[in-house]
């Protein structure tokens, strides 16, 4: 443990430590009024104990630097600066707290002063602090983002993988270890062999310090360290501040995984307690001065709390906002007529053929060279390697390993690491190498990108493009790097999702992405990448969620996207040999979805045939057949139709693989199915 | 102004609590943060703590369940 302050803290230092933390103690105190008497009914986790860690920090920062916390929060919100009004709003739920009531105590955010993320999800800050501090760091602001999680924390894979980018990165970041000796309901002792987390830090070459957390001016010294190191752009640092967790994991709890005479011992020397002894028997100031102090933070409180029972709740208009920039973009809001699709001119004859990889490379150089907010993030994406299937090459080599930045193997880094840079206001185009491996980064992914915008009430957002190969049905890529699973991603609210298939719309549609406000996640079909088609030169975007007609016909419509919209409109050719006139609608995107169009076009043709690479059960055409069966039922000659990939997982051998995905001769049956 | 009592939910799947007994009697003073009643529920019990300073009416009978938001008392204010 770090030994006693190098240097005596000043009076003011000393004042400001205990003003701050009797701000904490009297609003946990007055949270846990409300739901003593009934009046608050949520899950709350009390801090009660931890008040000097942050109370230590809080004098080193501005409101420029940034906080990334945990859900056991109240303490760190109120001393990085959070008005006490907003606060309490919030934990009423009201719509003047600081997330409209939308986040609620685990989910809240107030950039006015710094603090950017509050999860509820163990371990996930540490990762998006990262992304915070690449910002700071490539804009050279000295910035610096201090994450705080408990010491459960520490057995989470993000925490090893957050730690091993910002060691390899020196990033401008402070892990802060509040160790209250017990992850939730289990013991210390219970969960881990270790007895010293700061020691962890050498194994990222980093330097790990372990303060006596219930001292604000031990952990001062030790943060003013870190952060004057990180400021330097030296890199992160490890703290560990040791403390003793106050009460049960939560409000009402019980504490009987709780040492009971160590609970007794920590509530009798708790950190209030402490500093106010050490302040009188120092004669820093007196008992009268203290009183002040807590009468001052106590009327503050109360009228928090008053603010909070007399502002209104938020009212239902609330509901989609801010789960994307425009609610234009909500699915189930959408109720514009049906409309021909308006899709995009194809580019003029002569225009440069280049493969669908080649147009992604040069909507990147193109990005890149425009927007000094784009920054690239992904497994193997530098030089000389430029990504598994050289999508990204040359890139690093032109713009340089700062803003084409090689990665660890950790999507959890990767992802969270552009979550908190797009939080930032950066533009990062993250990749995920191949879909599959969203599953090992889904909680960045889901809870995180898709869920800060609404969990912020509107507050911050996260303009991110995420990048990822399907590799399904270019041959033996089996089980784990073949599926499609743009269904997973379309289940939850705030994800855009957009699905190219030519390198014109591939170019345009990722040029779209990027510059879009909300999180986006780009698919990339493998057995697209090696085709070429006609890509105009320049910049030009291509708008989210308008679909486009491939080919015009009367008879069916068949709605697709992706590799197996090429195996629609081969069969849709062999079909018009039958005499069956098929037109084929490319959605292109799926959040964003064009509704209008395919209202449109089955109104026109009256059968519907939906063909997408993901497995049928379940999947998104499920949802397109619902959407076409409510609106044009009396109208529609046929149910709608469905082909997909088998139930099963994708297999090795070539000729089961090409059993289990939708075929051009699956597509024939199911078209003259429903024509018959 | 007066401090209404009602039944905390202190678990994230409490529906409801038997009050169990009253710690501070009906017309009593209390002080904020003193055990006023105990609240059962489910394997546990919980002596829930006054949210305010002043004197205790009982509404609630010992021995009752009650459903989470229900009232079962309340504080009226003292001067504080």
């Amino acid at each position: 443990m770090a030994a006693a302050p190098m240097i005596k803290p000043d009076r003011e230092l000393l004042m400001r430590f205990y003003t701050t933390m009797a701000r904490i103690h009297e609003s946990d105190k007055a949270i846990q009024r409300g739901l003593s008497a009934g009046e608050l009914q949520f899950q709350y986790y009390p801090a009660g104990g931890q008040e000097a860690i942050p109370a230590g920090i809080a004098p080193l920062l501005t409101p420029d630097d940034h906080a990334v916390i945990t859900y056991r929060c109240i303490h760190d919100i109120v001393a990085k600066g959070t008005p006490l009004r907003e606060i309490m709003a919030e934990m009423y739920g009201k719509a003047a707290g600081t997330s409209k009531g939308k986040g609620g105590p685990m989910q809240l955010s107030d950039p006015h002063s710094g603090l950017m993320v509050t999860t509820g999800i163990v371990g996930a800050g540490l990762p998006i602090a990262n992304g915070l501090a690449l910002a700071s760091q490539l804009r050279g602001t000295g910035h610096v983002t201090v994450v705080s999680f408990g010491d459960g924390a520490t057995s989470t894979g993000a925490f090893h993988e957050a730690l091993t980018l910002a060691s390899i990165w020196k990033l401008p970041v402070i892990f802060v270890c509040q160790n209250n000796q017990y992850a939730e309901y289990t013991a210390l002792a219970e969960y881990t062999l270790s007895d010293n987390f700061a020691k962890k830090a050498a194994a990222y070459e980093m330097p790990g310090v372990r303060v006596d957390g219930n001292d604000p001016a031990a952990v001062h010294d030790a943060a003013k360290v870190a952060i004057d190191r990180a400021r330097r752009g030296d890199g992160p640092t490890l703290i560990e501040a040791v403390c003793h967790r106050l009460q049960g994991h939560a409000f009402g709890s019980d504490e009987a995984h709780m040492d009971k005479s160590a609970l007794a011992a920590a509530r009798k020397s708790a950190p209030l307690i402490l500093l106010r002894a050490r302040l009188l028997a120092g004669k820093i100031c007196t008992e009268a001065e203290l009183a002040a102090v807590d009468a001052s933070a106590r009327a503050e409180v109360d009228d928090a709390i008053e603010y909070a029972r007399a502002t209104p709740l938020p009212t239902a208009d609330e509901l989609h906002d801010d789960v994307f920039a425009s609610t234009a973009h909500i699915p189930e809001l959408d109720t514009r007529a049906p409309a021909k699709a308006v899709g995009t001119p194809a580019p003029a004859a002569g225009t440069r053929q280049m493969t669908f990889g080649a147009a992604i490379n040069e909507a990147l150089d193109i990005a890149l060279g425009r927007d000094e907010r784009v920054v690239l993030m992904g497994e193997d994406i530098a030089d000389p390697a430029g990504g598994v299937v050289k999508t990204t090459y040359g890139l690093s080599t032109k713009y340089g390993r700062e803003r084409v930045r090689p990665t660890p193997i950790a999507e959890t880094a990767i992802v969270g690491a552009a979550v908190g840079a797009a939080l930032a206001g950066m533009r990062p185009v993250a990749e995920i190498m191949i879909n599959d491996f969203l599953a090992v980064c889904m909680d960045q992914v889901t809870n995180h990108a898709a869920k800060l915008r609404y969990m912020s009430g509107g507050r911050t957002n996260v303009p991110l493009t995420i990048r990822t190969v399907t590799a399904g049905f270019v041959g033996s890529f089996g089980a784990q790097h073949s599926q499609s699973l743009e269904a997973w991603l379309a289940h939850t609210p705030g994800l855009k999702i957009v699905y190219p298939t030519t390198p014109h719309e591939a170019k345009g549609l990722l040029l779209s992405c990027i510059d879009d406000d909300d999180p986006c996640i780009f698919f990339e079909p493998m057995r697209c990448n090696f085709s070429s088609g006609p890509v105009p030169e320049g910049h030009y975007t291509i708008p989210l969620g308008v679909a486009d007609t491939k080919r015009a016909g009367k008879d069916l419509t068949i709605i697709s996207y992706g590799w197996p919209l090429v195996e629609s409109l081969s069969a849709a050719e062999k079909l018009a040999k039958d005499g069956i006139d098929a037109e084929v609608l490319d959605l292109r995107s799926i959040v964003p979805l064009d509704r209008p169009a395919i209202l449109e076009s089955v109104g026109r043709t009256k059968r519907a045939l939906v063909v997408h690479a993901a497995v049928e059960f379940a999947g998104f055409g499920a949802e397109l057949a619902t959407l076409i069966h409510q609106n044009l039922h009396g109208a529609l000659k046929a149910p709608v139709g469905r082909v997909g990939a088998r139930y099963t997982p994708v297999p090795f051998s070539q000729a089961l693989e090409g059993l289990h995905f939708p075929t051009e001769a699956r597509i024939l049956e199911a078209a003259r199915a429903l024509v018959r | 102004m007066s401090t209404t009592l009602k039944i905390p939910k202190v678990a994230v799947s409490m529906q409801e609590g038997v009050l169990a007994a009253w710690l501070a009697a009906d017309g009593t003073m209390v002080r904020e943060g003193e055990p006023i009643y105990t609240l059962e529920i489910e394997k546990s019990t919980m002596d829930v703590e006054s949210p305010a300073a002043g004197t205790l009416r009982h509404i609630g009978q010992a021995g009752n369940t009650y459903k989470v938001g229900e009232v079962i008392g309340q504080i009226d204010d003292a001067a504080r």
